[in-house]
């Protein structure tokens, strides 16, 4: 795969990140809106490495061990969120919580 | 010696007040409920009155560097910080400059000695006086207020930071007329000395205004001749413009303005007989030795400017005597032994202005010193009799008390010869000067002198008034009842202050009762007082004039001349004094009874005494007008203007702004996932707003 | 034109990668939305592995695929979640809103692509995937300490190499002070005349190199092979040998080495973030057990 030109994986990417923004638009599972926030990041991180491969530079591969660091962080606190909520609403259809109203 | 080396220690003059008003501010309270009302109350007003004296102490440490000084000037620049020897810059802002500096020389350096050390025999008075008063604490720290703030005024050396002074001693006026708020009538008393004040203040701030834009500094002298009295001595504006009459005309009205709110000239006088609410010594502090001539002081300060326009000096002259023989009159009239001395206050002022406006700054200033030494002890002294009766202010009601309060009745008689003229005593040394200068003044000068010499009469008269009815008269009150009942019934008519004095003073010896001597802490200062106004006026006699020769390096030089010799002057003035007196003698001797010249009747009936006895309507003019007739036009504008254009402006914007709240509000669903379409749309309006932006770009 | 596999190969990955992400979204089990994300995951591990990401690539199928993903499917499994439930659809205007907003924005993502003039040709055949041992600017990792190696010369091996580059680069190394960055036009050269070392002839000399730790690679190459035929392999393992901190090694931009250097170098940017980092992490992890925690 060593001839595949940087461009399509930047499309790959591309594309990989909508369908997460879909998800997070469309599901009202807020796990699996977790899972699509997981694509969008991975997404952005394979644009990382290959223009860090394009550029013959670390930077991009330091980068995306920082995303995932973060991603980890959030999906900690995300998980905890859930729990929490569940435990307080029994359901976690996030069209039934909708406290932060006017 | 061009250096004042203890220059450095002049913020100590100004930080020791200071130290002691946030002490008490902070602790005050604290210590009197912590170590009990008796100890309590001696430590706080001892710290207050041992900081007073000890800023004399440096004042005087001051004062004999400044005396061996040599030099034309005896000036010297520092801060007002303690210890620091460089002004600190307060404000500077793009060529607008004031410093947090202080100017010492002589004219500052005597205001200093004035405040501080008559400052502090008040207050060793008031730990006294006030021994029983609840609110002990706030009382000491208003009064150490009072004392850093005058002392700023006088010590600042740029006129913006004079009038932070000026207005941070109209606060604490305020803060002490009002000190019994409890009696909406103090209360009110304190509102008209703040609001007259402010009318005064309007022309101090716009004579700032023009000082700045004729001469574009503040700074009153500089070390390197910068400053704008400087130039005003030069005879230059900013610019390298001539420094014109005109300038002088506008500059000196302005501050004049400011000056009479501050030393209650005419029409501004009204507030000062209404601000003897305060406690007895208040008025004695503030409202009779040392801000009321703060205006004196501020003109003498500027009197490189006001010398310069004619106008500007007769005005000054002609208000100034005016005031003198107005609140003359009506001080013969009145009852309360504190109104009587609130009015001879007005009326000496307008002798210290009748002797800025001859151009004789020096002579005002005299008078300024002396007129503390004997007015401070006559209030004093009437505080000192009012707290042998129990809080009786009313003359109709006391009588005979030469003999029960002996020493009271010896230093008041001091403080009366003093302010009849009496020579050799202090009064007559100072009024004698201003008259003769007076009589210089080169457009109706003798005229000037003329109503001089009848004031000077019209005093002498309502002091031996004064005198009859308080000391020489028979006694016309019933001693048993004094103490059973505080204060007398029916003298509503008088001061407010009445039964606020009573609640006081009254409680500290609740079960004594008759006439009695006050305490020795109370005497004291009277003792001191009597003796300065008897002998006081010897630094200023026209042989030696040391008074006049110390303070020539912070006055203009002007054309001031005395119109009459001194013999012709001491001799008119002498007459006039004993006239006065020897009328009122012959008038009540014959009256001891009942002390009255005329019966209830006959007072009614008698225009020329009830014009006077209603303050020449002056009061009652300025209520009709400002407080009736201006209360009408702001209830119209409230009503008609503030309620329908304002409001309704107002409350339309609200409506709008509510509406189109409403109609927002909706989009806040709380659904996260709304808010993320949301979030969304923006990000894609954001990149299609990018796009165009690089396509137009492209196609240039 | 021959056909191209690596294209075959990397449409099938992407076309597998496109599908289960496309299913994460779609199935109503999220038990099986956690599956496909994990088949997704491993695709582009796979991807990473081939951009030479190796060290990334493991941590992506160690801690995405792994750990993370069993984090949510036992957070699935505590609450009780795995039967599809129907969930209440509130407004029918969501889901379409959402796709049109999307389409939009991936075909203004399209429409960018083709406005630019694509990306500026690689700096230099990378050396980790086709096996160049060639080096570019940004290979010379500490210009500094290299400059002042070559200009001391305190080893034979040193002195040998800067003896063999052109007179001019060697007096502007003469020139070189320690106070001073070295310019680009400094870099550029040294670059340069690596290069020509590495093209030029079989550096290695035992004598010469005796002070020289030598990889257990190089030595291998070296025992091995013909010295002939990998004279630029063998060339660059050298000058690998002699400058180890200084310059990147070859075939190794996304090993663990390269990243764990460039993250712990003071002279790189990331030691700061790498720590804050951890603590962001410490605070997720406390926040995580506060939000858990069973009130009352």
């Amino acid at each position: 795969m060593l001839g595949v030109p940087t461009e399509y994986f930047l499309v790959l990417s591309g594309i990989l990140f909508t369908i997460g923004v879909i998800g997070v638009l469309i599901k009202r599972n807020p796990i699996v809106i977790f899972m699509c926030i997981e694509l969008m990041l991975n997404a952005v991180n394979l644009t990382f490495i290959a223009l860090g491969r394009h550029f013959v530079h670390v930077n991009g591969q330091m980068y995306v061990i920082f995303v995932m660091a973060v991603a980890a962080a959030e999906v900690a606190i995300g998980l905890g969120i859930i729990v929490a909520l569940f435990r307080s609403k029994e359901t976690i259809n996030i069209d039934e919580v909708n406290l932060m109203k006017y | 010696m061009h250096e004042l080396p203890s220059a450095n220690l002049v913020g100590l003059i100004t930080g020791l007040p200071l130290l002691g008003f946030l002490f008490h501010a902070f602790f005050g309270k604290l210590i009197i409920t912590r170590m009990g009302n008796a100890v309590g109350k001696r430590v706080v007003g001892g710290l207050a009155t041992a900081l007073v004296f000890a800023s004399f102490g440096v004042s005087l440490i001051i004062f004999s560097g400044l005396l061996s000084m040599e030099g034309e000037h005896k000036r010297a620049f520092a801060s007002l910080i303690p210890f620091l020897s460089k002004p600190v810059a307060w404000i500077d802002i793009a060529g607008f400059k004031a410093n947090f500096g202080a100017l010492v020389d002589p004219l500052s350096i005597l205001m200093c000695l004035i405040v501080t050390g008559i400052g502090g025999l008040i207050h060793l008075y008031a730990t006294g006086y006030m021994a029983a008063d609840k609110d002990y604490a706030r009382f000491f720290t208003y009064m150490n207020l009072f004392i850093f703030f005058m002392l700023v005024l006088v010590l600042a050396d740029n006129i913006l930071l004079m009038f932070v002074g000026w207005e941070g001693v109209g606060l604490c006026s305020y803060l002490l007329i009002s000190f019994w708020y409890e009696d909406t009538e103090n209360s009110k008393a304190g509102n008209k000395a703040f609001i007259v004040n402010r009318v005064g203040d309007v022309g101090y701030a716009l004579g700032i205004m023009a000082i700045f834009a004729f001469f574009g500094t503040l700074t009153f002298y500089t070390a390197d001749g910068k400053g704008f009295l400087d130039a005003a001595i030069a005879g230059k504006a900013a610019n390298g413009a001539d420094f014109t009459a005109e300038i002088a005309l506008v500059i000196g009205l302005l501050l004049f303005v400011g000056a009479c709110g501050k030393s209650a000239q005419f029409p501004l006088h009204v507030w000062l007989p209404d601000a003897m609410a305060g406690p007895t010594p208040v008025s004695a502090l503030i409202h009779a030795a040392t801000m009321v001539t703060a205006g004196v002081v501020m003109l003498t300060r500027m009197s490189p400017i006001i010398v310069k326009s004619e106008t500007v000096l007769l005005v000054v002259a002609v208000v100034g005597l005016f005031t003198a023989i107005f609140a003359a009159t009506i001080a013969l009239t009145q009852n309360d032994i504190k109104k009587v001395l609130a009015y001879s206050t007005v009326s000496q002022l307008g002798y210290m202005f009748l002797g800025c406006g001859a151009g004789a700054f020096g002579a005002g200033m005299f008078h300024v010193t002396t007129h503390a030494f004997f007015k401070a002890l006559l209030f004093l002294g009437a505080g000192s009799v009012i707290h042998a009766l129990h809080h009786e202010q009313d003359m109709r009601r006391m009588g005979g008390l030469s003999k029960k309060i002996k020493v009271t009745y010896l230093t008041m008689l001091a403080g009366w010869v003093a302010i009849c003229g009496i020579p050799p005593f202090a009064g007559f040394w100072s009024k004698d000067e201003i008259l003769g200068y007076a009589a210089g003044i080169h457009s109706f000068g003798m005229l000037i002198y003329a109503v001089g010499l009848i004031t000077a009469a019209l005093t002498a008269f309502y002091m031996s008034r004064l005198m009859w009815k308080t000391f020489w008269s028979d006694q016309r009150f019933d001693e048993a009842a004094l103490g059973a009942h505080g204060h007398g019934g029916d003298s509503h008519d008088a001061l407010h202050d009445h039964g606020n004095d009573a609640h006081s003073v009254h409680d500290a010896q609740p079960h004594s009762s008759g006439v009695k001597e006050s305490p020795p802490s109370m005497l004291v200062p009277l003792v001191i007082l009597a003796a300065l106004s008897v002998v006081g006026g010897f630094i200023g006699t026209p042989f030696n004039n040391f008074f006049e020769h110390f303070l020539e390096p912070s006055i203009a030089r002007s054309e001031a001349h005395h119109g009459v010799s001194f013999l012709t002057g001491a001799a008119l003035g002498t007459i006039a004094a004993a006239i006065g007196i020897a009328l009122a003698y012959t008038l009540y001797a014959k009256r001891r009874a009942t002390g009255e010249l005329l019966t209830e009747a006959q007072k009614a009936g008698n225009l020329l005494y009830q014009a006077p006895a209603n303050l020449w309507y002056v009061d009652r003019f300025f209520y009709d007008l400002f407080v009736i007739r201006g209360g009408n036009i702001a209830v119209a504008l409230w009503r008609v203007v503030d309620q329908n254009i304002i409001d309704g402006l107002v409350n339309a914007v609200a409506g709008i702004t509510g509406l189109f709240s409403e109609l927002f509000r909706r989009l806040q669903t709380g659904y996260i996932r709304a808010y993320a379409l949301s979030m969304l749309t923006g990000v894609v309006l954001v990149v299609i707003a990018l796009l165009w932006s690089a396509m137009r770009t492209m196609g240039k | 034109m021959s056909f191209n596999w690596s294209l075959m190969v990397f449409f099938i990955l992407a076309g597998i990668s496109v599908g289960s992400a496309l299913l994460v979204v779609a199935n109503r089990n999220p038990v099986r939305s956690a599956l496909f994300l994990v088949v997704n995951f491993f695709v582009l591990a796979i991807f990473f592995l081939t951009l030479s990401a190796q060290f990334i690539a493991a941590v992506q199928v160690i801690v995405y695929a792994g750990a993370i993903m069993v984090l949510f499917l036992f957070v699935i499994m505590l609450l009780n979640l795995g039967a599809p439930e129907a969930l209440k659809e509130r407004g029918g205007l969501q889901m379409p809103v959402a796709i049109a907003l999307a389409v939009v924005f991936i075909s203004s993502l399209g429409l960018a692509g083709s406005l630019t003039t694509g990306l500026p040709p690689t700096r230099a055949t990378p050396a980790t995937v086709d096996g160049s041992p060639y080096f570019t600017n940004r290979d010379i990792l500490l210009p500094a300490d290299l400059a002042q190696k070559l200009r001391n010369g305190a080893d034979p091996a040193t002195a040998y190499l800067r003896d063999q580059m052109h007179p001019e680069v060697q007096a502007k190394l003469a020139a070189y002070r320690d106070s001073d960055a070295p310019s680009v036009e400094l870099i550029s050269d040294m670059k340069r005349e690596l290069n020509r070392l590495v093209d030029g002839p079989n550096l290695y000399d035992p004598q010469r190199f005796s002070s020289v730790r030598l990889s257990r690679e190089t030595q291998k190459l070296l025992n091995s092979a013909s010295p002939m035929t990998d004279r630029k392999r063998i060339n660059r393992l050298l000058l690998q040998d002699v400058f180890p901190l200084e310059i990147t090694k070859s075939d190794q931009m996304g090993s663990v080495e390269t990243i764990g250097k460039a993250m712990f170098d003071a002279k790189q940017p990331w030691l700061l973030p790498f720590e804050l980092t951890s603590i962001l992490l410490l605070v997720g992890i406390v926040g995580s057990v506060v939000l858990a925690r069973r009130r009352g």
